[in-house]
């Protein structure tokens, strides 16, 4: 059988925010040096394609620049959470619908289980792990001072999709809000979010 | 040869793991793996005070808690009331949740299985807390077990839960105060606690829990039975606002959800279900995608047990293993699957399912209540009214699909999964794996949403299965959403015919009401039975079924969204043909009638008309409806009652707007945490809302049709009203739960509104399928 060499869930590039599983990729058998990374982490050619199709794609998340061998065309959201394994990002629907899977890419909020890693390639992504350095920016601070959550699995979208809709027009109205917030809360915590 | 191939695999895995000296699969994963925002039961080295109560030496109080917090709040409330008994800082709690494996080892404490008080209102009580039998799958939990109930269902997290949460407190803080006289050895009667600090009242020493915990825990209380709980007048913590626990971690991405969790050696399942209930796998062709990247191998898993979930049909499927779920997802999408379909339900659709219930209304059904004489009264030749109302199947549709990690090995079974009824599926686990329950290791995780759905399964029993076959390997199932509305029970679809014979005024003089719904479907005698909300003098109530193939189970409200949407649309519809206002109408049947808290409905109907101003005008194409909203209005126990007005504007287009909408709501004795009953109102609107105008799954060639958000319609930020107020009303009963049928006026009202606006009257749900335009 022919297939790239793959690895256990081991060799993976780890974000600061997967420094928890750290313990658990030091006996990866395959790696690439990761060019901007602390010695300690690795970046393995693990990916989600085939041999043939991946393809190296750098891009930054939060900060940090990865380059990672994935065929082009999965979504930037497994990528975040299987790769990179930051889980802030949830999947629900997977067709683009919903907006749970919402991130920033340049600082635009994309829905990212629709977007392909190959569009964010060069680019900045910001998850809700990286939206501030301390977890404190102002719509963090917003939605715990009004207790916005309820099962709160669509709350990392939200406040993504806000602090993109504020960047640009740092006081819409009720119209712009509505245009701008157009993701789904099945707990319906609308009412806070306005 | 399947198995083989997973076996290498893992031996690697395995190697890796234990060079690193981390990784003991054998172990208790769930005590060694717990990443920040993991929720789940950790050990500490501190000893506990009791089952529910730890006290560290650095004054930080765990609360372990029974419920699984589903966006509804009991992460908050059921520490809140603990801690009012504990009289500890309640800046200094933290909640985990309850060991489901300690449960199925220890029976509950003695003095935990009365409960004190008379009842349902009484202030001084624990209310009337529903346990039934010791059955390891049914609905409310395991009476006698450590924990009880640890099942999250029917808004009863506080009136099943709130005695012996308080009792845990209160024992605690007694063993407590014992344990500092004991130091002091002074009377336990010169002690007292506030806010977690011991005094000595004689001497004004003070000492604080976190010092006398590791004593408390070995100073049994002589008379535990004796330890009584606070009234609300005693309150201080219970009854006040607070926010919930878990939102900072909310707001950071940081709570592990089930979907969240990673094993080291860790295998991601795709799966793949007969999209036709009762159906299973026929074959698949799994070398057609052997050699996709990831792949590991492919597992059939059969229909689950019916034992094992209560009898419900789903259907079999296939599972294809893989190193990353977007993998195994990519790879069973392109594995090719024959199905094994029963030829009679893949013949049924929704028209055929709809025309047997309309029949059954014909056939004798079961006869619920029957008052006074209602052939009498309809053969009287007094004016008829006679209206046919429906409601579609509809699925819970939470934001979290379905999944589960489980990690079978020969000794034990370890499960991470957000889980509404963990007892049952520690019996599910110990049934498929033929381990003990008492081997049987949940470490429970909060709730993308519940809404009735996680009690159902069978997410854990498709992962159960396909890691019993693959012992040794964690393995973490993850539903597609497509899969995740097949793998679903379904709020059962149903029909209702109501007739009502009026007097010359207009006044009901006999009402017959039939229902109609699944066999299976739960609740449904709710806001029917044993007498009318509304006073007519002859009255007459059944019931009648069919038998389907969809699986039906618990949604949201379980039978009081329906038939609250056919009673009170038939009141709407009593009044206006009586030519008077739906309020005073509503108000004056309430008032003649003889239920035991309709002063509470007439106080519900009154506020909520006074906040919205009723009868006061109007543009044109926009009105106000009122509905009563009652849960336990036929007894004289917990109940809950609210009203609500909606002021709704319908454009000449058809678009329907909800501007306003004004709740008032019954707080009972009191309240736990306000602020969590008004997310809920909150939250509810929208719920109903979407009810109303939007959601419905249809039966076409015995599958559901709608199986994403692109059909399944989910109502956005746009749509919720502008204004909401809260108005809360005192009343002389413990609340029966508020957390699931409040908000189910929308349905009534909405219709209503259309038919005030357009003359047009629907009588269907959801109402987008009408034409709404007028003028």
């Amino acid at each position: 059988m022919t297939r790239s060499p793959r690895l256990m869930k081991s060799g993976r590039h780890r974000s600061r925010a997967g420094a928890h599983y750290a313990a658990f990729i030091t006996h990866a058998a395959k790696r690439l040096a990761c060019k901007t990374c602390p010695a300690f982490y690795s970046i393995s050619k693990v990916g989600l394609g085939s041999g043939d199709s991946t393809m190296a794609i750098d891009l930054s998340v939060n900060g940090v620049r990865h380059s990672i061998d994935v065929a082009p065309d999965t979504p930037l959201l497994w990528v975040v959470r299987e790769q990179l394994e930051l889980t802030g990002t949830k999947f629900s629907c997977g067709i683009a619908q919903c907006g749970v899977c919402t991130l920033h890419v340049d600082g635009q909020a994309v829905r990212s289980c629709s977007f392909p890693v190959s569009a964010a390639a060069g680019r900045n992504v910001t998850t809700i792990e990286g939206l501030s350095p301390d977890g404190n920016h102002p719509i963090q601070q917003a939605w715990i001072s009004l207790d916005v959550p309820q099962c709160g699995y669509c709350q990392s979208g939200q406040i993504m999709s806000a602090a993109a809709l504020l960047t640009r027009n740092p006081n819409p109205s009720d119209a712009e809000i509505d245009a701008g917030m157009t993701n789904a809360c099945r707990c319906s915590t609308y009412h806070r979010i306005r | 040869m399947a198995a083989a191939k997973l076996s290498r695999r893992d031996i690697l895995a395995a190697s890796g793991a234990l060079i690193i000296g981390f990784w003991i699969p054998t172990k208790a994963a769930g005590q060694i793996i717990n990443p920040e925002g993991a929720v789940w039961t950790k050990p500490t080295a501190n000893p506990e005070v009791n089952a529910w109560v730890v006290v560290a030496p650095d004054e930080t109080v765990t609360i372990r808690i029974a419920q699984t917090e589903i966006g509804q709040g009991v992460w908050t409330s059921n520490p809140m009331m603990v801690c009012e008994e504990l009289q500890c800082d309640w800046a200094k709690v933290r909640p985990e949740y309850a060991s489901v494996n300690r449960d199925a080892r220890e029976m509950a404490p003695d003095w935990t299985l009365n409960v004190m008080g008379n009842g349902g209102r009484d202030p001084n009580g624990g209310g009337s807390p529903d346990f039934l039998d010791r059955s390891k799958t049914g609905v409310t939990g395991i009476p006698d077990s450590l924990y009880r109930r640890m099942r999250t269902n029917a808004a009863a997290s506080v009136k099943d839960g709130r005695y012996y949460l308080q009792l845990a407190g209160a024992e605690a803080r007694e063993r407590l105060l014992l344990a500092a006289a004991k130091v002091w050895n002074v009377p336990v009667a010169e002690v007292s606690s506030a806010n977690s600090v011991v005094t000595h009242k004689p001497t004004g020493r003070t000492t604080t829990y976190g010092a006398v915990a590791a004593l408390a825990g070995q100073t049994p209380h002589p008379n535990p039975k004796a330890i009584r709980i606070k009234p609300p007048s005693e309150w201080t913590l219970m009854g006040t606002e607070q926010k919930n626990l878990d939102v900072p971690h909310k707001v950071r991405g940081k709570t592990i959800y089930g979907i969240d969790v990673r094993l080291p050696g860790m295998k991601w399942a795709a799966v793949k279900s007969c999209p036709v209930y009762g159906g299973s796998v026929k074959s698949y062709d799994f070398e057609k995608v052997r050699g996709e990247p990831g792949v590991i191998l492919a597992i059939p898993f059969p229909i689950p047990n019916p034992a094992l979930i209560r009898g419900r049909v789903f259907g079999g499927g296939v599972a294809v293993l893989a190193d990353t779920w977007y993998q195994a997802k990519t790879a069973i999408d392109k594995m090719p699957i024959e199905w094994d379909i029963p030829p009679q339900n893949a013949a049924m659709d929704t028209a055929k399912i709809r025309a047997a219930l309309m029949a059954s209304l014909d056939a004798p059904g079961t006869m619920r209540t029957n008052i006074g004489d209602c052939d009498a009264a309809f053969a009287s030749g007094t004016r008829m009214v006679e209206a046919t109302y429906s409601v579609p199947y509809l699925p819970r549709a939470r934001m979290e699909p379905g999944n589960a990690t489980v990690l079978v090995t020969d000794d034990r079974v370890d499960i991470w999964i957000g889980d509404q009824s963990p007892q049952e599926t520690r019996y599910s686990a110990s049934q498929i794996t033929g381990l003990p329950e008492t081997s049987v290791y949940l470490h429970l995780c909060h709730l993308g949403g519940g809404y009735g759905r996680n009690g159902n399964g069978p997410q854990a029993e498709q992962a159960l299965y396909i890691a019993n076959k693959n012992r040794g390997t964690p393995i973490h199932l993850l539903w597609t959403r497509e899969e995740d509305f097949i793998n679903t029970t379904y709020r059962s679809i149903g029909v209702a015919r109501l007739r009502a014979a009026l007097d010359a005024d207009g006044w009901p003089i006999a009402m017959e009401v039939r229902t109609a719904a699944d066999q299976n479907a739960p609740g449904p005698a709710a806001g029917f039975d044993i007498a009318a909300r509304y006073y007519v003098p002859n009255y007459r109530f059944s019931t009648h079924t069919a038998k389907f193939h969809i699986p039906v189970g618990t949604r949201r409200g379980v039978g009081a969204p329906a038939q609250t949407f056919y009673r009170e649309s038939f009141m709407d519809e009593l009044a206006h043909a009586a030519g008077k206002d739906p309020y005073l109408y509503r108000r004056e049947l309430i008032q003649r009638g003889n239920l035991f808290y309709k002063d509470d409905m007439i106080k519900a109907l009154d506020m909520a008309a006074e906040m919205s101003n009723w009868g006061t005008p109007l543009p044109q194409g926009t009105v106000r409806v009122i509905a009563l909203e009652e849960r336990g209005a036929e007894g004289d126990g917990h109940a809950t009652f609210s009203a609500q007005v909606h002021k709704i504007s319908i454009s000449k287009q058809g678009e329907v707007r909800l501007l306003r909408t004004d709740i008032a709501h019954d707080e009972g004795l009191s309240l736990i945490n306000p602020l969590s009953v008004k997310k809920q109102l909150e939250g509810q609107n929208t719920w109903f809302l979407n009810d109303a105008m939007y959601q419905e799954s249809n039966v076409v060639d015995g599958r559901m049709k709608e199986n994403n958000f692109d059909r399944f319609i989910l109502s956005r930020l746009n749509e919720h009203p502008p204004e909401l107020n809260i108005h809360f009303f005192k009343s002389e009963h413990w609340l029966d739960g508020m957390g699931h049928d409040r908000g189910t006026s929308l349905q009534s009202g909405i219709a209503d509104a259309i038919f005030q606006v357009t003359g047009k009257r629907y009588r269907d749900l959801p109402l987008r399928n009408y034409d709404l335009t007028w003028g």
